[in-house]
């Protein structure tokens, strides 16, 4: 297959019908720990920094030495995290939508346990606890408010092996249980009282997703800036029943890296390309990243047409503690991560 | 064997793509965020006509909520209004049972002044969108659509008791028989019937405090009454 085919062909995913989009880090490969919030997609084809299972299972081949790795993980808003919270077991939702309706149009907020466990060529993470929460308020005068709220446990499993010295491939194997609100609703429909025939608007739905997420990384060790090219495939798989927000749509995901010479530290920089059925502007196509390490310590910065993230993550011996900024323009967020490591 | 294995994934990949469900699951969402995208742009025209064509392809009451949602839009409410009007509803009218009766009727005057104080106003001529978005309503039983007509009704009301109130407060008392006052009554009672009717929203939006609001449309309709003898008095007054 020559370039020009392979380009034609991921070009016509983008001719397909768009919908509006939920943001990423409601799906983002079940994960919510600090690399996948910091670099965003671009954490598939950068390599220096790793936390957790990898987001490219390819990647996993690279590291030869067995780790434990445990880590609480709280995104934005606390006092939020706690409504879903509510709204979820204890039947508390109105005061999560009186706050959608009538503070900033965009909410979100996540929070996440996690515990991975590494060998080299494979790995098992466990996600025992996952919540996201997403609403967006449309209308200038009777406030429509769009929620997604939803409970994550996930079992992921990577295996990968390698082709040449240079070239390794991978899998992950997905496994979630997702209990989810969706709904876009007028503010009067949560306000008022029930009657019979008009339904609640915060029912909500049980999914059980599988998935399978192959990886590929090409390496040229023998270059002085260690270039790596990557693809990977996320979002491929069945999931009953099916739902806007976990929509397993399949995205490929196409980038590479270089890491520059530098005096003190190591510095990797990266560019993502990414192709999936409701893609409908090129600028939501690319993402660039950037890590230095230096010591302890860990810089991240990334950029895309519609956000921009900076992270500080510090290794203090078993402990790690992150934190994560993110600007989307229209919202801005902080996450917080703190983990042990063996 | 390598362009083989990868020509395999992207056909799978291409297959499974094209053959997703390009709907949203939640029902009229996709309609809805068009429309309310329009709103938000100010363009309220050709929402009004989007929502106007869904709601006459499918009667629901959320095409119905954004389809009066758009005309109070044009008639230039804002979410802040619709806010105020909720506050509204919060504010407590009722004293401490300790205070002493003259303080216990001064604070209720004071909780009605703050109320009305707190009603939006809205320039006379988006009345007309107003009574539109209020008909639009109208024809639903569903409590989130009386909810938003009773909103909507609270701002349309103060809006038309400013209309009629200066002329009755001009009113000369010395030679009520010389002026006509057949406008002035006609205000009135429109005033009572949009009132009679903000009860019949409330009912509606809160059908366990029927009973509530079925006491004051009672008060209203012996308010109308009243006024009503009142006008046959002065006809036999006034020759």
């Amino acid at each position: 297959m020559s370039v020009r085919s392979f380009l034609i062909s991921v070009l016509m995913l983008f001719s397909l019908p768009a919908l509006a989009n939920y943001p990423d880090f409601i799906q983002e490969s079940g994960a919510s720990h600090y690399v996948v919030r910091s670099l965003g997609i671009a954490c598939f084809s950068m390599t220096s920094v790793q936390h957790g299972l990898p987001c490219n299972p390819a990647a996993i081949a690279l590291d030869q030495k067995a780790k434990f790795d445990s880590s609480i993980f709280i995104g934005s808003d606390l006092t939020l995290v706690d409504m879903v919270h509510g709204a979820m077991d204890n039947g508390e939702e109105y005061e999560l939508y009186k706050k959608a309706a009538t503070t900033k149009d965009i909410l979100q907020a996540e929070a996440s346990l996690s515990t991975t466990l590494m060998g080299p060529t494979r790995g098992l993470s466990v996600d025992p606890y996952r919540i996201v929460y997403y609403s967006k308020v449309d209308n200038p005068t009777l406030p429509f408010i769009e929620v997604v709220a939803a409970e994550q446990r996930s079992v992921n499993f990577q295996l990968a092996s390698f082709v040449t010295q240079n070239w390794s491939f991978g899998t992950q194997f997905r496994y979630s249980h997702i209990k989810v609100i969706e709904h876009y609703f007028a503010a009067t429909e949560a306000i008022a009282e029930q009657s019979e025939d008009e339904a609640p608007p915060w029912a909500s739905t049980e999914l059980d997703q599988i998935s399978v997420e192959p990886g590929f990384l090409y390496q040229w060790l023998d270059k002085q800036w260690e270039p790596q090219v990557t693809a990977a495939v996320t979002n491929f798989g069945y999931s009953t029943p099916k739902s806007e927000a976990f929509p397993l749509r399949p995205r490929l995901l196409v980038g590479g890296s270089v890491k520059p010479w530098m005096p003190l530290g190591r510095l990797e920089a990266g560019l993502q390309l990414q192709g999936h059925s409701q893609l409908d502007r090129w600028q939501d196509v690319y993402r660039i990243a950037f890590a230095y390490t230096l010591g302890g310590g860990t810089l991240t910065y990334s950029y895309a047409e519609l956000d921009q993230s900076t992270a500080l993550l510090f290794d203090l011996g078993n402990l790690n503690l992150g934190f994560a900024y993110k600007d989307e323009h229209v919202a801005q967020s902080v996450f917080l991560q703190g983990g042990y490591r063996m | 064997m390598k362009q083989v294995f990868i020509y395999l994934i992207l056909s799978v990949f291409l297959v499974l793509t094209s053959c997703q469900k390009q709907e949203s699951s939640v029902p009229r969402k996709d309609d809805l965020k068009k429309g309310n995208q329009m709103l938000d742009e100010g363009k309220y025209d050709q929402a009004i006509r989007f929502f106007t064509k869904k709601l006459d392809e499918d009667d629901n009451r959320q095409f119905r909520l954004a389809l009066a949602s758009a005309y109070a839009a044009r008639a230039g409410l804002t979410r802040k209004d619709f806010v105020a009007i909720a506050d509204v509803a919060m504010m407590k009218t009722s004293a401490p049972e300790e205070w002493g009766d003259i303080f216990k009727l001064l604070f209720f005057l004071q909780g009605i002044k703050d109320r009305w104080d707190a009603i939006p106003t809205v320039e006379t001529a988006a009345k007309a969108d107003l009574k539109r978005a209020l008909e639009v309503l109208a024809p639903s039983d569903e409590p989130s659509v009386r909810l938003y007509s009773a909103a909507l009704r609270t701002i349309y009301i103060k809006a038309t008791m400013g209309d009629g109130l200066d002329p009755w407060l001009r009113l000369n008392h010395k030679n009520l028989c010389k002026q006509d006052i057949k406008p002035l009554l006609k205000w009135s009672n429109g005033v009572i019937y949009q009132m009679q009717e903000l009860g019949y929203d409330l009912q509606g939006a809160y059908p366990s405090k029927k009973e509530h609001f079925g006491k004051m449309q009672e008060d209203l309709a012996k308010a109308s009454d009243q006024i009503n003898s009142w006008n046959q008095e002065r006809s036999l007054l006034c020759p």
